[in-house]
């Protein structure tokens, strides 16, 4: 069976390094993005089963891509887990709005 | 011209006759009485040409003409008409009753009272004072009436110069003293310095008191205390008992008390301290807001005999009912501020609780790399994850610095500073962060500047803060980062300007940029850096002007004195 790919999309690198050291042991590929836009961009090629994306990034946010990625026909079905610090009610609503995301699981640190 | 006249405890009254004077105990009357004995409507006389008739409206217990019952009676000079428990001498053809200045303003006041004090005349029934109601009376029954204390205090002197025993520099002495305490229960939420004023100016409006006491009851214990004290005797302080008896009856009645003479007073009689302090008159009245008595005023003189009068006891009446207000007023402000307190100390620690925990999440994520490096041996993981583990230990350094710098009250600790070389030095700590977002770092210096006394601890701080936003405002687009100094203007203010070409702000985001803990960087801000930037400038006398347009950029402008700034160390 081929190995699972996950996208981690974080603007800070501590967080990108915490993630894969939290899951390289489960056996799976991953790839990095530090913005929106790259995440969008690295989807499209690696075609990851995860994405993991943070919501606070400069330049495009976790929502933004979000709402991008549920928009491509080609990414619509990959499923997403954003991260954030700030437990965003609104965001949440603005991504089920949006996001046209109908399975929307809230977790807290 | 004629008048009627009749005696009072304060001496003589007397009255005007006008086309129908009607005599009775309903306020409406021209001639009201507190005269249990008298009819609603007793009687009226009515002028008819040159004379004066007297007729009785049908009363309950009759009207007399020199002790002769009558129904209609032409009134003759020096006739004595007997109407309840009042005696009403008829004088032909007398001046107008001499009046103090304010006549006409006299006339409106009355009528005020007179109107306002409808509920109260009827209540008065039984009263043994032959009088008009007394405005000590109308307070008491008519709740409508304590709203209106500043108009009702003016009133009150009013109603005390009609009693015409006063002298105009008298009156215009309580009217002074009304205004001060009307001014003072305007001015201040402070209660303590409110109930200073509110005794000083009592010793202005009476003039016999050789004491005075604001007592307050405790709202949690219940138990009265004094609040303010004073003794007229310079340097003397003021001491010794009240009556509890007496205190005690004025606040459980909501009735003020006054006694013109401890002595013979009945209700003193157990009260032994009161007269063995050699004090003879008293008036109490007690503060009352809305149902809850508050406490009470208490004013003694050792002076004998009619020290103080029933005007005495209406004016204290006024001035405890603005006491009164004013204190409720107070305790809901104090209320208020409390609960404000206690919001913002919950803001705070909202705050304080998300930086910390961010930083925690830090170094917890750094030992997890850390062990992973361990486990597997390697040595480069090793180093990542300690290095996470410093970096996060020097942002709890820093926030801890910038809590004690945000809330203790310093003065700079000023050095003759250079500060085009501390804003390079500044922008060397940021240049590798500025590099590795691909922003450019530029120091434009003013050699013509020369050393600033600042605290450069303090301004290196601020720097810091306006560069790194400059460069966060940046990151990602590339961009420009610029910081320029510029020697003391006309103003005599030194200026560091640190502009970028970054994302700007929008109007919203301006407005809260100095409130703590408001960050838009989320888990990689702590809200502080602004508002400590801010207050460590305010405490060199500058200040700090941020122009900002969303997608052009922003600039932080630092204006700090050419000079040291002299602070008041609090």
């Amino acid at each position: 069976m081929a190995r699972k790919k996950v996208l981690i999309v974080d603007d800070e690198a501590d967080v990108r390094d915490f993630v894969q050291a939290a899951l390289e042991d489960e056996g799976y590929d991953f790839a990095f993005g530090s913005t929106g836009g790259e995440a969008l961009e690295k989807a499209a090629a690696d075609k990851p089963d995860l994405i993991i994306m943070d919501v606070q990034m400069p330049k495009k946010d976790g929502f933004a891509a979000l709402y991008d990625l549920r928009h491509d026909p080609a990414l619509k079905a990959t499923p997403v887990i954003l991260l954030t610090g700030i437990a965003e009610k609104a965001g949440v609503r603005f991504s089920r709005e949006t996001g046209d995301c109908s399975n929307i699981t809230e977790f807290s640190s | 011209m004629a008048t009627i006249s009749w005696s009072t405890p304060e001496g003589r009254q007397e009255r005007l006759l006008g086309e129908v004077t009607r005599i009775g105990r309903a306020p409406q009357n021209e001639l009201p009485f507190a005269d249990g004995a008298m009819s609603v409507v007793h009687a009226r006389i009515v002028r008819e040409g040159e004379s004066f008739v007297i007729e009785d409206v049908a009363s309950r217990n009759g009207t007399f003409v020199n002790d002769q019952r009558v129904t209609r009676q032409v009134l003759r000079d020096g006739d004595v008409v007997a109407i309840g428990r009042a005696r009403l001498t008829f004088l032909a053809t007398r001046r107008p009753p001499p009046l103090p200045a304010a006549g006409p303003r006299l006339e409106v006041c009355q009528t005020l009272l007179w109107q306002k004090g409808g509920a109260a005349a009827s209540d008065a029934q039984g009263s043994s004072v032959a009088d008009a109601p007394s405005l000590a009376q109308l307070l008491r029954s008519d709740k409508a009436y304590r709203g209106v204390s500043s108009v009702s205090a003016v009133a009150a002197v009013a109603s005390e110069m009609e009693r015409a025993d006063l002298n105009l520099a008298q009156v215009r002495r309580r009217l002074k003293a009304t205004y001060e305490i009307s001014q003072a229960t305007a001015a201040t939420l402070d209660a303590s310095e409110l109930l200073d004023r509110v005794l000083s100016a009592l010793f202005g409006i009476f003039e016999a008191a050789d004491r005075a006491f604001i007592l307050l009851v405790d709202p949690q214990s219940k138990e009265v205390t004094t609040a303010a004290a004073r003794c007229r005797a310079a340097g003397a302080a003021a001491q010794g008992s009240i009556s509890k008896t007496a205190l005690d009856q004025a606040m459980r009645t909501r009735e003020a008390i006054l006694c013109q003479d401890t002595t013979s007073d009945d209700r003193f009689a157990e009260a032994v301290s009161i007269v063995g302090l050699g004090i003879r008159s008293l008036m109490i009245a007690p503060l009352v807001f809305r149902d809850e008595v508050l406490g009470a005023v208490h004013v003694d003189t050792a002076r004998a005999g009619r020290a103080f009068t029933d005007g005495d006891l209406e004016l204290l009446c006024v001035a405890a009912n603005q006491v009164a207000i004013c204190l409720a007023n107070s305790r809901l402000h104090d209320k208020v501020v409390a609960s404000e307190r206690l919001a913002a100390v919950g803001q705070t620690l909202a705050g304080l609780t998300h930086c910390i925990k961010n930083i925690l999440q830090g170094i917890k994520g750094g030992a997890f790399i850390l062990d992973k490096g361990l486990e597997k041996g390697e040595l480069e993981r090793v180093q990542k994850g300690w290095e996470m583990v410093r970096r996060n230990n020097a942002f709890m350094e820093e926030l801890v610095y910038d809590l004690l710098t945000y809330s203790k009250q310093r003065a700079p600790e000023y050095v003759a500073t250079d500060l085009n070389a501390l804003c390079s030095e500044t922008c060397g700590y940021v240049a590798e962060r500025a590099k590795a977002n691909n922003v450019e770092l530029a120091v434009k210096p003013d050699a013509a500047l020369d050393k600033v006394e600042v605290d450069p601890k303090g301004i290196r701080r601020c720097l810091l803060n306006f560069v790194g936003n400059a460069v966060d405002a940046c990151a990602g687009n590339g961009g420009c980062v610029t910081v320029e100094v510029r020697g003391p203007g006309a103003d005599g203010l030194v200026r560091i300007q640190v502009r970028d070409t970054g994302c700007g702000m929008p109007k919203e985001t301006i407005a809260k940029l100095f409130t703590v803990f408001f960050s838009t960087k989320g888990s990689k801000g702590t809200g502080l850096g602004l508002p400590v930037s801010q207050k460590i400038v305010e405490e060199h006398g500058g200040r700090i002007d941020v122009e900002s347009e969303p997608g052009k950029g922003t600039t932080f402008t630092l204006c700090l004195p050419n000079r040291r700034h002299e602070t008041v160390n609090l």
